[in-house]
């Protein structure tokens, strides 16, 4: 039973398998600065789970955590079955787990295509092949990306650098696919074509754990959303049972004691 | 005993045995120094006088100089030329021997207005290398390798300066003498403004210019004062050995130099003298190893980089710190704390009603990126004026239009009435302006006490030579000063972390450090940039009273900031930007009923729409 | 006329060991944003290796490969030991003192055991001179633009075409985002290290018949291929051979029309100018600063 939502455990979808990824007690520090101040947060296999909350609530920080960018101060990763607390990105990635960075981090001085190599580091020696037809998947689902294949990727606009962000991380063949801010800078209609590709992806079988500014977005299209402010989680729930929740709105607008 | 004491102490024993130490053999009835041993004692000191110039230039300005024997060569041989050529006397020789390497070391520091760390070092090396190449293949004036020999002993007043006891040692008590001056002018410098500037400005250059100290100037000066030591010691050089050519000051002798800094303790007072003692006793032993002596010097450098890179003084004051620390109760006071004395802060605000801030037009692009667009906003005297907007909105970049650390693409902006599209920062903060960085820039090797000081650099009117002299107006101005930033860390509920070093502050501190050092400026118009973030609930309570406090004496608040509480409780005014655009401005609750202004928190269709509906 | 030529092809030659040198330090910069300040040794240990190798009774061509491979490992290992742990804040500048340091062991340690006087290495390709267009140029100065070439094409190629290069620009442009896609930045920039080794040994040991071996040979053309990597624009690698090229070509005219003993007074002092005026190099790009 969840203390704060009220919510018990067989309420929620039944999650596919055991849980990818778990977090516990997590806690993140620059310096003297505590950006999370013990986390406990789990996805299961197949989930699509969403973490929403106002600018500087800490998601960014553990997110970068979770995804070996940087060391907790404290607290346990668990990532398909293993302690991984404290490995260095390149590890997770060889074990399973991509990240979408916040802000998309393509190269931007490399082509489209060896972006999407670049994807493909962990595994492309041993498998050269099926990276190939991954590539040619990633163009199909990404027409866009198709088309400008040998372009810069400093060249391409915003939408079309968060498509070859999920693609590169795609590439990579993750059990869980971590995205940090999806609609950083990005067109409401450019985010109505990305939101559908993550759905269809999760559909097929990814797990995903979204970090999203844009409460509504991520309230639509995941499983289960946590609500964090001030480092800490301040609830979790059912995402369409949250969406219709007051305190999500007050959390971000400051409308407190208005109804 | 306080450190301070124990420094005084040192330096009167250092004195005393030094001043005696030419006797040595009439106390202990031994022929004892040797005039060998004696020249040996007045090299390291002339040494150290120039290593005390370069440590101003390491250990404060935080720039690495890999020139430093090529100015202390220039010395030496300006007062070699002067005094065999054109006959001039000593005094006079050796007044040009320090002006004109000081000249030459201000043409130096130029290049740290563009260029930065390495850049810098490199040329400084380039320096180094043109200078002795010049030495070297200018035999007509330089003598080349022969070098220029025979240099008239030098006199004053008619009397021979002499390293020896038929002339009383007089050249050893000169040397000696310039020794202690260049100390003191060490420490005077560094118990003042500026030093105080060079030290923020090699931590945080940004905060340092936000803060009114202009940057380019304090470093001039440093690099001026340390080569003007440098061409000193070249002179007293000189005019021992009465013979110079190019290859004392190579850029073997510059490692050398650099080496002595860091082996006392880059930034410490006495590191000077016991890195270039300690190099000297060391070199004794070094010489010893024939052709491996320069293996040596590189072993000692890498030895001391890993096992101690804060060097002799340094690690010994870290070690004292540690067994003289006593877990102090150290109390946080109460925070906004509105005491006696803190009238001057707001003494001169805008004229109430005035338009203090206009931004018309404005728009700010990196490369292809527009990140504030065509923005028009208007900020009144006295009133807290909130900027909002969703991440990358172009909130700060805005800030920084306004600070003056970016420069618009387009568009005006108008402080107190005065366009102020093109001045520096620095420049803005003397006319008025404050502001605090979103991840805190404090200066954090300096104590809590110096950070406000910085903030109190506007206000000095004395020089730099009454700063060295420590004249009457500078004493008292340096006490008011002081007396204020107490009052300010009083006000902050800081005043027990006074002698803190910033870094060691928790997080919150921090903040209110930040904001204490802003309002030393005593400002007009402050700009906060985020200030609550990662503020605990009451800590946020007590900034939005600080803030109102200060708003309702007067002065004017621009504040970034996504904690919606407190600007709900603290705004008067709220403009919102979306791409870089202004979406809505208006009175707090305009703003919030506004539905771009969901929209843009939110995201677009009908899953905002349901949300806003179920509210 | 024939002047001209002369200095033109000799220019060419010993700026092609400048732009080798510089391209080391960009390969350096890029992965680590720091170099190996000394690497004017590394340069060193190319030929004074390859002398000490052909010594032990090795043959020319296998000594090179010997001398380089040594070279490269010094050069890693010392980003490892001397580079990687005064790296690790922005802006750190330990790893100059470091660099420095460890450079004055290796090249007094050389001088003790090498002796300090030069010492030949022969090369067939550095005996008898040859003449062209009036002028006269051994062979193996010849070889150096040649080289010069290969190594920047090389490069190039490698930086493009091979998933090792792909990985050097991907850390050299966000450290972060590298490590995203399972790069370990920390053994990428070891291996950036030894391929600056590699350039660097190979131009030492390439002008090393022309100007013999010794452990001196490397502290001022270090220095010069620093300075000239940083005049390019640190982050570009055409930049950096041209500027290499034009510097050692400057050099020769000013030996020839002003003198040979202010050459490098007048050289340092125009790439100080340079700098002034281009602080982000002749060829390199603005950076923003963030505020």
């Amino acid at each position: 039973m969840n203390a704060i939502t009220g919510i018990a455990a067989e309420d929620l979808p039944a999650p596919a398998g055991a849980p990818i990824l778990s977090v516990s007690g997590l806690r993140v520090s620059y310096g003297r600065i505590e950006a999370v101040r013990g986390v406990d947060l789990a996805v299961g296999a197949g989930e699509f789970v969403g973490i929403i909350g106002s600018n500087g609530a800490g998601k960014t920080s553990l997110l970068r955590a979770v995804t070996g960018v940087l060391k907790p101060a404290g607290g346990s990763v668990t990532f398909d079955g293993a302690d991984t607390t404290g490995s260095g990105s390149h590890v997770m990635v060889a074990r399973g787990l991509a990240m979408v960075p916040e802000g998309r981090m393509v190269f931007a001085d490399q082509s489209v295509r060896d972006n999407l190599l670049l994807g493909a580091f962990t595994r492309i020696k041993a498998d050269p092949q099926g990276v190939a037809a991954d590539i040619d998947r990633m163009t199909r689902m990404f027409p866009r990306l198709g088309e400008r294949i040998d372009q810069q990727a400093g060249t391409l606009s915003g939408g079309e650098q968060q498509m070859l962000a999920i693609a590169r991380g795609l590439l990579s063949r993750p059990k869980l696919l971590v995205i940090d801010e999806l609609s950083l800078g990005l067109a409401p209609k450019i985010l109505d074509m990305l939101f559908p590709v993550l759905t269809q992806l999760n559909r097929e079988g990814l797990s995903i754990l979204l970090v999203e500014q844009m409460a509504s977005y991520a309230l639509a299209v995941t499983h289960r959303t946590y609500v964090m402010e001030n480092g800490r989680v301040l609830f979790d729930g059912e995402s369409k049972a949250l969406a219709g929740d007051d305190r999500v709105l007050d959390a971000y607008l400051g409308r407190r004691g208005k109804h | 005993m306080s450190g301070k004491a124990l420094g005084w102490l040192a330096l009167a024993l250092f004195a005393i045995v030094l001043a005696v130490f030419p006797w040595t053999g009439d106390l202990i009835g031994e022929r004892w120094p040797t005039s060998y041993e004696l020249r040996l004692v007045i090299r390291a000191m002339i040494i150290a006088i120039v290593v005390i110039g370069l440590n101003l230039l390491v250990g404060f300005a935080g720039l690495v100089s890999l020139g430093q024997a090529a100015l202390y060569g220039l010395g030496a041989h300006v007062a070699a030329l002067l005094s065999l050529r054109a006959g001039f006397s000593f005094v006079e020789s050796m007044a040009f021997a320090v002006l004109i390497p000081a000249m030459m070391g201000a043409v130096l520091a130029f290049p740290t207005v563009r260029v930065r760390d390495v850049y810098l070092t490199v040329i400084t090396i380039a320096f180094g290398l043109v200078f002795v190449n010049i030495l070297r293949d200018w035999v007509s004036v330089t003598g080349g390798a022969s070098g220029l020999a025979n240099l008239p002993r030098p006199t004053i007043l008619g009397e021979r300066l002499m390293a020896t006891r038929a002339a009383s040692f007089n050249y050893y008590y000169i040397v000696l003498l310039c020794l202690l001056v260049a100390l003191w002018v060490q420490y005077a410098m560094a118990n003042s403004r500026y030093g105080r500037a060079l030290r923020a400005a090699s931590q945080s250059e940004n905060a340092a210019r936000a803060l009114g100290v202009n940057v380019v100037a304090v470093r001039t000066l440093a690099f001026a004062v340390s080569a003007g030591f440098a061409g000193l010691a070249g002179g007293l050089f000189a005019n021992l050995a009465l013979f110079v050519n190019y290859e004392t000051f190579t850029f073997t002798a510059s490692i050398e130099l650099l080496l002595m800094v860091i082996l006392g303790g880059a930034g410490t007072m006495a590191g000077p003298i016991l890195g270039t003692g300690t190099l000297f006793a060391a070199q004794q032993f070094l010489q010893g190893l024939g052709e491996w002596q320069t293996f040596g010097y590189g072993l000692l450098l890498a030895l001391v980089l890993f096992l101690m890179p804060r060097g002799i003084v340094g690690s010994l004051a870290a070690l004292r710190a540690r067994v003289l620390a006593k877990p102090e109760a150290r109390q946080t006071g109460a925070w906004p704390n509105w005491g006696p004395g803190l009238e001057t802060i707001t003494a001169a605000p805008d004229e109430r009603g005035q338009v203090t801030m206009q931004a018309q037009g404005l728009t700010l692009r990196f490369g292809g990126l527009t990140a504030v667009n065509n923005v028009a906003m208007e900020v009144r005297s006295g009133t807290v004026h909130a900027l909002i907007g969703p991440n990358g909105a172009g909130k700060s970049s805005l800030l920084n239009v306004i600070s003056g650390f970016y420069r618009a693409s387009e568009g005006e902006v108008r402080v107190f009435g005065q366009a102020v599209a093109n001045a520096a920062p620095y420049t803005l903060a003397r006319l008025g302006v404050a502001r605090s960085f979103q991840n805190t820039e404090l200066f954090g090797q300096m104590t809590v006490l110096d950070n406000v000081l910085v903030g109190a650099q506007p206000h000095f009117r004395s020089g730099f030579i009454e700063t060295i002299l420590r004249l009457p107006r500078f004493r008292r101005e340096e006490r008011a000063a002081r007396e204020e930033a107490l009052r300010l860390l009083g006000f902050v509920g800081l005043s027990d972390f006074a002698a803190e070093e910033a870094r060691n502050l928790p997080f919150g501190h921090q903040r209110r450090l930040e904001i204490a050092r802003a309002l030393a400026l005593r400002p007009k118009l402050l700009l906060l940039d985020e200030p609550a973030a990662g503020l605990t609930h009451g800590e946020i309570e007590d900034l939005v009273n600080l803030i109102r406090g200060l708003a309702d004496r007067g002065m004017t608040v621009i504040l970034v900031e996504h904690h919606v509480d407190m600007i709900m409780a603290v705004s008067d005014r709220v403009t919102v930007l979306d791409y870089g655009e202004v979406i809505a401005d208006g009175t707090v609750a305009e703003v919030q009923a506004n539905p771009r202004v969901i929209e843009a928190y939110f995201g677009a269709g009908s899953e905002a729409e349901q949300t806003e509906a179920a509210a | 006329m024939e002047a001209v030529t002369q200095y033109l092809l000799t220019g060419l030659s010993v700026g092609s060991v400048y732009a080798m040198v510089g391209l080391g330090f960009y390969v350096m910069w890029t992965a680590a944003k720091a170099v190996n300040f000394n690497f004017g040794d590394i340069f060193m240990l190319g030929a004074v290796l390859t002398v000490v190798a052909i010594d032990q009774g090795i043959p020319l061509l296998p000594a090179a490969v010997l001398a380089v491979a040594a070279a490269a490992i010094a050069a890693a290992a010392i980003e490892r030991g001397f580079v990687r742990p005064f790296n690790r804040e922005a802006n750190a500048i330990g790893w100059m003192l470091t660099t420095i340091a460890v450079g004055t062991m290796i090249e007094s340690a050389t001088t003790a055991l090498f002796g300090s006087n030069p010492r030949g290495l022969p090369s067939p390709l550095a005996e008898t001179p040859i003449r062209l267009g009036g002028a006269g140029i051994y062979p193996q100065e010849l070889l150096l633009p040649v080289a010069l070439i290969i190594v920047a094409v090389g490069l190039e190629l490698f930086y493009r075409r091979t998933m090792l290069g792909r990985a050097m620009r991907a850390v050299a442009w966000n450290r972060t985002a590298a490590g995203l896609v399972g790069i370990d930045a920390d053994r990428i920039t070891l291996i950036a290290f030894g391929i600056a080794g590699v350039l660097g040994a190979l131009a030492g040991l390439l002008i090393g018949p022309v100007v013999q071996a010794s452990s001196t040979m490397g502290a001022v053309i270090g220095l010069k291929g620093f300075m000239v990597a940083i005049i390019a624009g640190i982050a570009n690698a055409r930049g950096v051979v041209i500027a290499g090229v034009l510097y050692g070509v400057a050099e020769k005219f000013i030996e020839g029309y002003l003198s040979t003993a202010a050459r490098d007074a007048i050289g340092f002092t125009l790439m100080v100018l340079l700098l002034l005026l281009f602080p982000q190099g002749l060829f390199g790009r603005k950076e923003i600063k963030k505020v």
